[in-house]
C-alpha cells in the first residue's frame, strides 16, 4: 500500500516543555489511520504542524501526490479542536467562504449540509448553534469539495451517542469511497472500531505503529478450564506446546509458536481431561495502549 | 481579487462593518457641512479657528484636516477586522483550509489599500463637489492633498492592523491604539521642544499627520515660534511610505514563522 502521507523526525517545543520528540511515521493510503495517546501526548501538536497552523522546530512531512502543501490542504477535509465559524455569518455563507478557500464549487454546500443534517437550519446564524450543531457544520466544512483526505482531531467531541455513531458510520463510508482518514484520538474503543492503522504517542515519543492488529494483537493467549482445574494446570506446565501459563480464576495459556488450539483440545482429551471453556483472546488495543503509556 | 473577494464574504452581511462605514461618511460629510455653513465653530465670537472656506483650491487642504479625525472610524474597524479572525480563529482555519500564510495577510493587507482608496474617494469626490458649490479659484492647486490623504489613511490603517496582529483582542487593541494616539502627541512635541528640530514629527502616526495640516495652526505656530517645527513633505511621505513597509515586513515575518 503507498504512502499519502510521510512524517520524519518531527520535535517541536513549547518553551520548555518538549511536546514531539522526533515522530516519524507513514500513513498508507487509503486507511482510516488512528493517532491515539492520553491528553498532552503530542496529538494535536502533530496534527497542527501537518496543517500549517503550527511550526515545527526541525524534521519534516510530505503529502505525497500533491505539487505543495497549500494544494495537499485545499484537498483535506479538517476539524482541529473547536469548530472555527464567523460567528455573525449563517451557516451556509460560512460554507461558501470556506469554499472559495479551497476553490470548490458552491453546489457542494447544500450537498454537505444535507449530509450532516443541517440544510434546514442553512440560514441560521453559527452564533446560534448547539455545540453538536457547532460540530456538525465543521464536519460539512471538511466534506466540502469531496477531499481526498480526512484529518480530524476528536471528531465525536461534544456529539451525543447517535451523533457520534453517525459519525462512526460517516468516516467508514467516506474510507470505503477511498477517503484517507487520519484521525485523533483518546477514546481508544472508537478507534478501535474504525480504524485501520495506527499511531500511539506518549509524552511526544512514537511508541508504536502500523496496523491496528499488529500493535494490539502481537500477544494472543487462550483461556481454558476443566471441572478439575489442578490435574489441568498440571498437565500444561512444562508442556512443549505451552510457551507460558498463569492460573487464575481460569488458566490462561500462550502456546508455542508451532502450537494450535485443536493441538491443545487434542491433548488435553488425550491426557482424560474434558474441558469445559476454551477462548481465544486477543489484547485489545485499550490494554496494550494502557500498558504502552502507563 | 480572489483574497479581496474573501474579505467581502466576510464583510456584505457584517453589520458592526456596514455601521462604522456610514457612520465616517455620514458624519464626515455633515460635519464638513455644518462647518461650511458656519453652523460648527471653534473659538468664541467671530473668532473661528476651523477654516469656513469651502472654495477651490483651500477646501483641499481644509476638508483634510477635518478628514483626519474620521479615520479613527476605519481604524476601529480594521482592528474589529483583524481581532475577530483571532477570536473565531478563522485564521487558523484559513490555513487548513488551504489559504497559504502569507495570502491570509495579503488579505487584510488589500482590506486595507481598498478601505484607503474607498476613503479617499468619498474626500475627493465630496471636496470636489463643496468646491464646485462655493466656486472660487483654481481646482487644481492643492489636488496634492489627495494623494496626502491616501497616504494618511494607509498609514493610519496599516498601523492598526499591525497593533491587532499583536494583540489579537478587539477592545484592548482599540484603547492602546487610543493610548499610542495620546503618547505619540506628547512624545513629538517634546523631542521637537527639547532638541529645537521637527524629528519628533518623524514618528510613524505624525508622520503622515503632517501631511493634512489644520491651515489656521500652521499659521499661528510659524508667527509665534523662532524655530520652524514644520518637516518638509518629502520627509513625512517618505517617512510614512517607510513605516507601511516597516508594519507589512514585520508582520510578513511574524505570519510566516510564528504558530498560528
Amino acid at each position: 500500500m503507498s504512502s499519502i502521507l510521510s512524517i520524519e523526525n518531527i520535535k517541536k517545543s513549547y518553551h520548555v516543555v518538549q511536546a514531539l520528540k522526533g515522530v516519524s511515521f507513514e500513513v498508507p493510503k487509503g486507511s482510516v489511520f488512528g493517532v491515539l495517546g492520553p491528553n498532552g501526548s503530542g496529538k494535536t501538536t502533530l496534527l497542527g504542524i501537518l496543517l500549517d497552523v503550527l511550526k515545527a522546530d526541525s524534521g519534516q512531512f510530505e503529502w505525497i501526490g500533491y505539487p505543495n502543501d497549500f494544494t495537499a490542504r485545499k484537498n483535506i477535509g479538517s476539524l482541529l479542536e473547536t469548530p472555527n465559524f464567523y460567528h455573525y455569518m449563517t451557516a451556509k455563507d460560512n460554507l461558501i467562504l470556506t469554499a472559495h478557500i479551497k476553490e470548490r464549487g458552491l453546489e457542494d454546500v447544500d450537498r454537505v449540509l444535507q449530509q450532516v443534517n443541517l440544510y434546514e437550519r442553512r440560514d441560521s446564524k453559527f452564533s446560534t448553534f448547539s455545540l453538536g450543531m457547532k460540530q456538525r457544520l465543521a464536519i460539512a466544512g471538511a466534506l466540502l469539495g469531496k477531499p481526498d483526505i480526512l484529518v480530524l482531531d476528536e471528531p465525536t467531541n461534544g456529539l451525543d451517542p447517535v451523533g457520534i455513531s453517525e459519525i462512526r458510520d460517516l468516516i467508514r463510508s467516506l474510507n470505503q469511497e477511498g477517503i484517507t482518514v487520519i484521525m485523533a484520538s483518546h477514546l481508544l474503543d472508537e478507534v478501535e472500531k474504525v480504524c485501520t492503522h495506527v499511531a500511539i504517542l506518549k509524552q511526544g515519543v512514537l511508541l508504536s505503529s502500523g496496523p491496528v492488529s499488529h500493535v494490539s494483537n502481537d500477544e494472543e493467549w487462550i483461556e481454558l478450564s476443566a471441572s478439575n482445574k489442578q490435574t489441568l494446570a498440571n498437565a500444561l506446565t512444562n508442556n512443549p506446546l505451552v510457551k507460558s501459563i498463569r492460573v487464575e480464576e481460569l488458566i490462561h495459556i500462550v502456546l508455542q509458536p508451532n502450537a494450535s488450539i485443536e493441538g491443545i483440545n487434542t491433548y488435553c482429551m488425550q491426557q482424560g481431561i474434558v474441558l469445559n471453556h476454551i477462548q481465544k483472546r486477543k489484547r485489545s488495543l485499550e490494554s496494550k495502549f494502557m500498558e504502552m503509556t502507563k | 481579487m480572489k483574497l479581496l473577494h474573501i474579505e467581502w464574504l466576510k464583510l456584505r452581511k457584517y453589520r458592526a462593518f456596514w455601521l462604522l462605514v456610514s457612520l465616517f461618511s455620514g458624519i464626515f460629510l455633515l460635519w464638513n457641512y455644518a462647518i461650511n455653513n458656519s453652523f460648527l465653530k471653534l473659538g468664541g465670537g467671530p473668532v473661528n479657528l476651523l477654516s469656513n472656506s469651502y472654495s477651490f483650491p483651500s477646501v483641499w487642504i481644509n476638508m483634510g484636516y477635518i478628514y483626519s479625525w474620521f479615520v479613527l472610524f476605519l481604524a476601529v474597524f480594521v482592528i474589529i477586522s483583524v481581532s475577530n479572525e483571532f477570536t473565531f480563529r478563522t485564521n487558523r482555519q484559513h490555513i487548513i483550509d488551504g489559504m497559504r500564510r502569507i495570502d491570509f495577510l495579503h488579505g487584510k493587507a488589500l482590506l486595507v489599500l481598498s478601505m484607503a482608496i474607498g476613503a479617499t474617494l468619498l474626500y475627493s469626490f465630496s471636496a470636489f463637489i463643496f468646491g464646485l458649490l462655493n466656486g472660487g479659484g483654481n481646482p487644481i492647486q492643492n489636488m496634492e492633498t489627495i494623494v496626502y490623504v491616501f497616504l494618511y489613511t494607509l498609514n493610519y490603517l496599516a498601523f492598526a492592523g499591525l497593533i491587532s496582529f499583536f494583540i489579537k483582542k478587539s477592545g484592548l487593541s482599540i484603547i492602546l491604539l487610543l493610548a499610542y494616539l495620546l503618547f505619540e502627541t506628547i512624545i513629538v512635541n517634546v523631542i521637537n521642544h527639547y532638541f529645537e528640530t521637527f524629528v519628533g514629527n518623524l514618528m510613524p502616526l505624525q508622520s503622515t499627520d503632517e501631511l493634512l495640516p489644520l491651515p489656521v495652526m500652521k499659521s499661528l505656530s510659524a508667527m509665534t515660534s523662532s524655530v520652524s517645527h514644520d518637516s518638509p513633505i518629502y520627509l513625512s511621505i517618505l517617512f510614512g511610505v517607510g513605516y507601511i513597509a516597516i508594519y507589512y515586513f514585520i508582520l510578513r515575518n511574524k505570519m510566516l514563522k510564528t504558530d498560528l
